[in-house]
């Protein structure tokens, strides 16, 4: 799989359209839980996600970037698909946990021992498979995220429930591997909510979400949704950050565009490549090209381009379609300047 | 640039399930007037929901191979009501009833007052499918013959001067949808097979009402209704070489259902013949042989220059995955014969 240099990607979600899911409700919170946010009544459902991947898939098509995923528009949220479907949760009658907005939010209860008992999102893979050319990527919640977007009412040693995430994650990505996904990518961004935790079992169960697996692997991390945590709010510099330099996934996927992060932070990647984030998902207008250049070309000082792979700063899904699809087009068009240049 | 033997649809894909409801829509006969309560989108996603359908009908057509897209007819009820209802001087509301082809009456719209177009109605529509795909585009409409005779007149009292104002109506669309960026404008005239006496008598002063001073590239398709809905064949059209003697280009016809003598096309000799392919009665998906036999059949009487490989008939009431087969199955057959003709 030949990508250019300077390959452009997504993090993940794109753009639900209106007749699928009910945007405003989900503008409001990221569901831990299950959310009713669709529109299409559920004989009709599958289809209608099915279809609406496809409209992602060409959006991201036709606008030139190189590597795809299939917009997760089956998703209420980038983690609730996945940590609903284990083994040991208690969906119906959820669990709170104070959010990082500091809200009461209901989340999966653990009431058992964590186990993948089936396959949750081995059909979505082959589906992206069945419908791109493009190098194909596939996110999975991360297990340190799900183990903190859960209320522990069983696990003695919450580092066991972490690891037990973990080797749930694992027997998912290997089937997703199976399933044609040419990079594999976990999201965690809550490994700074419990920086202290994370120190102690975060890299460790990564490992173990992540053993086995011969593709390219993604750790994605960030701040949080712009459409939901205000840029003013966010920390200038990541909390845990060189602690991934010692974990087995080749890349590293960061936010950096809004937060405007210090770039000097990449010294402490240089043996993994990195997505790095340049376009500002609290920006209401798409960077122009030379932008997205500019923001590269930053970057650039710190990490070779062969360590490079422009990305947005995080998942699309909150963003108007247009608007994402006018970003994802400056995006492949900036990383085309400079692309040039080299 | 075309390749001999270009293949495209009559004009109509398979609906998604989720769009519109496709069991309601097959048990009746195609809306004359508005069938609203077909659509399963909510009133203020309806146009988004349709928009993102409309890609989806573009890119199964590519993907499939086709040289000629459209639109897939995605935002339409029936191939006729859109433009049929958005008219001036028909009364929807209070519709009035006409025989449909297979005898049975059907609401329609009745005319009230002088038929003219009140804005354009698929201008948006040709733009949408041009800033979609690079490929040549051609688009619908139905037309003036088939639209006087799918509603109730209690207004002109005189047929041949309600169809010459439908066709006025039709005429100014066309020439909006060619500076909207048509590559081809199709006009549907199912009815000038079911009504061919009146058809006779003015379909083609009706058809060139509606062609005066368009330059662009048109077609007429002709046909014995769905195959959904009208199960039975005649062995030949009771009209057809009439339209020798109209200033329209193309002729699409069905030939795979009706097992049509192919004979008859050479009564048309300066229209390229949009051949129909696709037997739309049948499930199951042709094999290209079986399409390049279909091509093969009407080579004596047309040369291959003048052929343009097309499904029977609009494909809305197909499955969809039967609908992309076919599709496939089309484009594959014309490359066989392609093949063996430039050997």
């Amino acid at each position: 799989m030949s990508s250019p240099l300077l390959p452009t990607t997504v993090v993940g979600s794109y753009p639900q359209p209106d007749w699928l899911v009910n945007r405003e409700m989900l503008s409001k919170t990221v569901p831990r839980v299950r959310m009713d946010i669709w529109r299409v009544p559920e004989a009709w459902l599958e289809q209608a996600q099915d279809d609406a991947t496809l409209v992602a898939i060409r959006d991201m098509e036709r606008a030139g970037i190189d590597i795809i995923t299939d917009g997760e528009i089956r998703r209420e949220s980038y983690s609730n698909r996945f940590a609903t479907a284990l083994e040991g949760i208690d969906t119906d009658k959820p669990g709170h946990v104070k959010a990082r907005s500091g809200q009461q939010t209901p989340v999966p209860r653990v009431v058992g021992k964590i186990r993948r008992t089936r396959a949750v999102e081995v059909r979505d893979m082959q589906f992206l498979r069945a419908n791109t050319d493009r190098v194909a990527k596939i996110t999975l919640p991360g297990p340190f995220t799900m183990s903190q977007q859960a209320k522990n009412e069983f696990y003695k040693d919450e580092e066991e429930m972490v690891m037990d995430y973990a080797i749930a994650v694992n027997a998912e990505a290997r089937e997703l591997e199976k399933a044609g996904a040419d990079v594999i990518q976990l999201d965690e961004p809550w490994l700074r909510n419990d920086p202290d935790a994370a120190k102690r079992v975060a890299v460790k169960a990564i490992n173990r979400a992540l053993e086995g697996i011969k593709v390219p692997t993604i750790v994605h991390l960030c701040f949080g949704y712009a459409a939901l945590v205000p840029g003013e709010t966010k920390p200038v510099g990541y909390s845990f950050l060189p602690q991934l330099a010692d974990s087995t996934a080749q890349q590293i996927s960061i936010e950096a565009a809004q937060p405007k992060l210090d770039l000097g932070v990449l010294k402490d990647l240089a043996r993994k490549k990195v997505l790095l984030g340049v376009i500002d998902l609290n920006d209401p207008k798409a960077e122009t090209p030379e932008v997205v250049a500019e923001r590269i070309r930053a970057a650039l000082k710190f990490l070779g381009p062969d360590k490079l792979i422009p990305a947005p700063d995080c998942g699309m899904k909150y963003l108007p379609r247009a608007l994402a699809f006018a970003k994802l087009k400056a995006l492949s068009e900036g990383a085309a300047i400079v692309r040039q240049e080299l | 640039m075309l390749p001999l033997l270009p293949t495209t649809l009559v004009g109509s894909y398979a609906q998604p399930d989720w769009l519109i409801d496709r069991a309601k829509l097959g048990q009746r006969f195609p809306p004359r007037v508005r069938a609203r309560e077909l659509w399963r989108v909510a009133p203020e996603w309806l146009e988004q929901a349709q928009d993102d359908a409309t890609l989806l009908a573009i890119r199964d057509q590519e993907r499939a191979g086709l040289d000629i897209i459209t639109d897939g007819e995605m935002r339409r009820e029936s191939y006729s009501n859109r433009f049929a209802t958005a008219l001036d001087g028909v009364d929807i509301d209070n519709p009035g009833t006409a025989l449909d082809r297979s005898g049975h009456p059907n609401p329609v719209p009745r005319v009230v007052g002088p038929v003219k177009r009140r804005h354009p109605v698929q201008v948006r529509d040709v733009e949408f499918l041009r800033a979609n795909t690079d490929r040549p585009i051609k688009i619908t409409v139905p037309g003036p013959f088939t639209m006087s005779q799918q509603a109730q007149d209690d207004y002109y009292k005189d047929e041949v001067a309600l169809a010459l104002d439908y066709a006025a109506a039709v005429n100014v669309e066309i020439e909006d949808l060619f500076v909207a960026g048509a590559d081809i404008v199709q006009i549907d005239e199912p009815y000038m097979q079911a009504r061919a006496e009146k058809a006779k008598r003015y379909g083609v002063q009706v058809l060139d009402r509606a062609l005066q001073g368009i330059n662009g590239t048109t077609a007429v398709h002709i046909c014995f209704g769905y195959a959904a809905v009208i199960h039975n064949r005649p062995p030949a059209y009771s009209f057809l070489p009439e339209f020798e003697g109209s200033k329209v280009q193309q002729i699409s016809i069905e030939t795979a259902q009706a097992n049509l003598d192919c004979a008859i096309l050479a009564k048309l000799p300066s229209k390229t013949i949009l051949l129909g392919v696709l037997d739309l009665s049948d499930m199951s998906i042709e094999t290209p042989e079986t399409i390049a036999a279909r091509i093969r059949r009407a080579l004596p009487h047309v040369p291959a220059e003048r052929i343009v490989v097309a499904p029977d008939c609009g494909l809305k009431y197909l499955p969809r995955e039967v609908a992309f087969g076919k599709m496939q199955a089309m484009v594959a057959g014309a490359a066989i014969v392609r093949r063996e003709l430039q050997a």
